[in-house]
């Protein structure tokens, strides 16, 4: 009987782990429409070069649009299979749930390169020197797309000022003559402007690692069981057109990753993770799962289990207590958060500095110093300001979550509150935000750590890098996050 | 003499007040519940400040949508699978609590309750401790395959305390049938098994079926060991291993600063316990739910 019962047990968990299929799992299509053409859509960015490489698989046909109209197109249906710029245009992709990113494969590594005419004698041959140079750039302008934003990104980056006068924007086939006959001393491209316009030039640099990839994905709801072969084929396609370029794809050696991460997170920032791990999964395979909790809980989550590989806890106070318990193998910077006094929409209460906070009458919300690191550097913050007294006469509630201090000013319960700039923009709606200047403020950062249990470090640390890396910022950029501090989400003094 | 009978101690007036009074504290407290429960949907619908309902934020989001539909369908899964399991070790231990006459029986009785009162997020931190930590927890896990953070791990969160919940209402259920029913079918032949099966148990259905839909309810809410013991890994389309069942839903959401669909999952809750309790007292159960 009991042996009974536990086989019964077995077979119940056994049959409730099963992961359930997907909802929208493709219907098998009727007989006889097998030879039915898998559509590949094409980024139009890609020029000629996504047509060719789809028209080199058998069995396709293929169409192209931008990037910016390819969720439209995608929502219109049909498509197979997508040859899109990534990890980041994949995005507005992924958040509308319009591919599977673990169909991805790399097709082509765009570098930025540094051309310039044949002649040229030592051109600048890294960023450095060409930030430190005083000759003309030819950069991509906006007929570019995507390479005008990532020379933008890599020019920045040296401190290079976009808006300089040596900087000469032009369409990219522009760009190439012009230095061809050497109108323009050098040059920055991506490097599929080389394939499909060439050109007698002397490339210099490749002056950016991580640059844009192309991607290619199956399409979720496509009713084509090919659609996976073709993503394959694509690939093999890729890789013997593009061996020996600068647009060859080089996958990670070590540590496939595919048993897919564990990362605990905190649960504050999700928005940014969720789209970050999807983007990962397409470039590299490796799935990523999260745990999402507060990031005190996730701590004893991680000091019983003893199991998991990554650690993403909203503050560095979490971090610091992992390193001190020997938990952590190493770590990665990802983003700051910036306090900011968080006021309902239109600020009728009139709030503009923190003294404002201390204002008789007035319904405040602070962080749990105990539980959050919104508490924590707030303590520190009114310390600071020699406020703590006043505004704790004030203080009407005190929150175990960043996020609940928002939900406090939604439903309307208090007049102000300190809190992360990245949470008060998603409140934005009902919620405005008052800056604290500089030298009053303090801030803090979210780091990546990778935990000492891992048992695949390799994926791990990738993934830390990742989101350090220009993709992850991107994501956190778009999540309205601080990722420079002289460029905070909410611009001091502007006080919206 | 009649009237006399309805108000035994007093005059006419005296016990209106008594009645007004004692119903009226009645009163003012089902409208506070309710009004509680219905600000909910009230919030819902109000435009905001941007003149925007929060109701719409899931219509803007259509992935908000099927991230609180697969919460549901996980919820309703692990929580079926849950009952069964814990019907099939309720059942005898009830009967056994309720007949047999055991050493030790109020410890017993403490020890069954205990997971029940014990705060929920410490019983989340034991099951974790239990399964990482312990000889045993590694050698179930050899058995089983991997729990901690699988769904395996939701009806393993949901089934330590729901299980209490069921021999609870089975008990009362048993406790509620004279045994002298069986007595005299074991003298009229019955084994002990046939008197259990063909006497004890039909008597006990409805108490059974009325205790399987309150250990459902408690299961389906069941919200922190869930979160530790199954960590809280969000639906995403891509994500087949999803432990996001709705509990876990309104929190995440709740953290993230989807404010709207917290609350929808709270209403969606709600109306589910509502259903849960009227089909519960239907099938004439009774007795202390906790």
């Amino acid at each position: 009987m009991k042996l009974v019962a536990l086989l019964l047990c077995a077979l119940a968990l056994a049959a409730c782990n099963r992961p359930a299929p997907p909802p929208d799992q493709p219907a098998v299509r009727g007989e006889g429409t097998s030879a039915t053409k898998a559509l590949v859509l094409t980024a139009a960015e890609l020029g000629t070069l996504g047509e060719t490489l789809a028209g080199s698989v058998t069995g396709t046909s293929t169409e192209s649009v931008a990037m910016d109209g390819m969720v439209a197109r995608l929502q219109q249906g049909g498509v197979d299979v997508v040859v899109a710029l990534g990890p980041n245009d994949l995005i507005p992709l992924d958040q509308a749930g319009l591919i599977h990113p673990a169909s991805g494969k790399v097709l082509a590594h765009v570098p930025l390169l540094v051309v310039a005419p044949q002649t040229a004698k030592d051109p600048p041959a890294t960023l450095a020197a060409l930030a430190a140079a005083t000759c003309p750039i030819g950069v991509p302008d906006k007929s570019a797309g995507f390479a005008c934003r990532l020379a933008k990104q890599t020019l920045t980056s040296v401190k290079v000022n976009c808006n300089a006068e040596r900087l000469v924007p032009d369409g990219l086939a522009q760009l190439l003559r012009r230095t061809e006959a050497s109108e323009l001393p050098v040059s920055v491209v991506p490097a599929t402007a080389l394939l499909q316009w060439p050109h007698k030039l002397k490339v210099v640099a490749e002056v950016n690692t991580e640059g844009i990839d192309v991607i290619a994905l199956t399409v979720r709801g496509s009713t084509n069981l090919a659609a996976p072969q073709i993503v394959a084929n694509l690939a093999a396609a890729a890789k013997q057109a593009f061996a020996g370029t600068h647009l060859a794809y080089a996958p990670p050696e070590k540590g496939d990753g595919k048993n897919g991460l564990f990362v605990y997170a905190g649960a504050g920032i999700r928005e940014p993770l969720d789209t970050a791990g999807s983007l990962f999964t397409a470039q590299t395979g490796t799935k990523v799962h999260y745990s999402y909790t507060g990031s005190a809980c996730l701590l004893a989550q991680i000091t019983l289990s003893q199991k998991g590989d990554l650690f993403l806890p909203g503050e560095v106070f979490y971090m610091e207590q992992a390193k001190e318990r020997g938990y952590l193998k190493e770590k990665r910077h990802v983003a700051y958060f910036v306090p900011v006094i968080a006021v309902q929409k239109g600020n009728p209460k009139g709030i503009h500095t923190l003294q404002d906070l201390t204002r008789p009458g007035l319904r405040v919300g602070l962080g749990e110093a105990k539980s959050c690191a919104i508490g924590s550097l707030t303590e520190k913050l009114l310390a600071k300001a020699g406020l703590t007294a006043a505004v704790e006469k004030n203080t009407k509630m005190h929150t175990p979550m960043a996020a609940e201090l928002g939900n406090a000013l939604k439903l309307g319960s208090i007049d102000a509150a300190i809190n992360w700039d990245a949470v008060t923009h998603q409140f934005l709606s009902s919620v405005d935000a008052v800056t604290i200047p500089e030298q009053d403020n303090l801030t803090t950062a979210i780091e990546a750590g990778v935990l000492s249990f891992t048992k695949q470090p390799e994926p791990a640390l990738r993934f830390a890098e990742f989101l350090a890396g220009q993709s992850g910022q991107g994501v956190f950029e778009q999540a309205h996050y601080t990722i420079d501090l002289a460029k905070p989400v909410f611009a001091m003094g502007v006080g919206q | 003499m009649s009237s006399a009978a309805d108000t035994p101690s007093g005059s006419g007036r005296g016990d209106l007040l008594f009645r007004a009074l004692l119903g009226s504290l009645l009163f003012l407290y089902l409208g506070f519940i309710l009004a509680t429960l219905l600000s909910n949907v009230w919030w819902l619908g109000k435009p905001g400040p941007g003149g925007l309902r929060p109701i719409a934020a899931l219509a803007d989001q259509p992935l908000l949508g099927q991230e609180v539909r697969a919460a549901l369908v996980l919820s309703l899964q692990t929580s079926v699978v849950t009952v069964l399991l814990a019907l099939l070790v309720a059942i005898p231990s009830a009967y056994a609590l309720s007949r047999f006459r055991l050493r030790g029986e109020a410890i017993i009785d403490m020890v069954i309750d205990l997971p029940i009162v014990v705060p929920p997020l410490l019983a989340g931190l034991s099951l974790l401790l239990f399964f990482r930590q312990t000889p045993l927890g590694h050698w179930l896990e050899r058995i089983f395959g991997d729990i901690v953070y699988t769904r395996r791990a939701i009806v393993v969160a949901q089934f330590y305390i729901a299980a209490a919940f069921a021999i609870r209402a089975i008990k009362a259920s048993f406790d509620s049938i004279n045994p002298r029913f069986e007595a005299v079918a074991r003298s009229l032949g019955c084994g002990p098994w046939q008197a259990l099966w063909k006497v004890a148990l039909p008597l006990a259905r409805n108490g059974i079926f009325a205790g399987a839909v309150m250990t459902w309810a408690r299961a389906m809410g069941e919200f922190a060991p869930v979160l530790i013991l199954a960590a809280g890994t969000p639906w995403r389309p891509d994500r087949p291993g999803h432990t996001e069942v709705l509990s876990v839903a309104a929190f995440l959401n709740n953290s993230a600063g989807h404010l709207e669909i917290a609350i929808a999952v709270t209403v969606l809750m709600i109306a589910i316990a509502a259903c849960t309790l009227v089909l519960f007292k239907k099938l004439g159960g009774k007795g202390y739910l906790w």
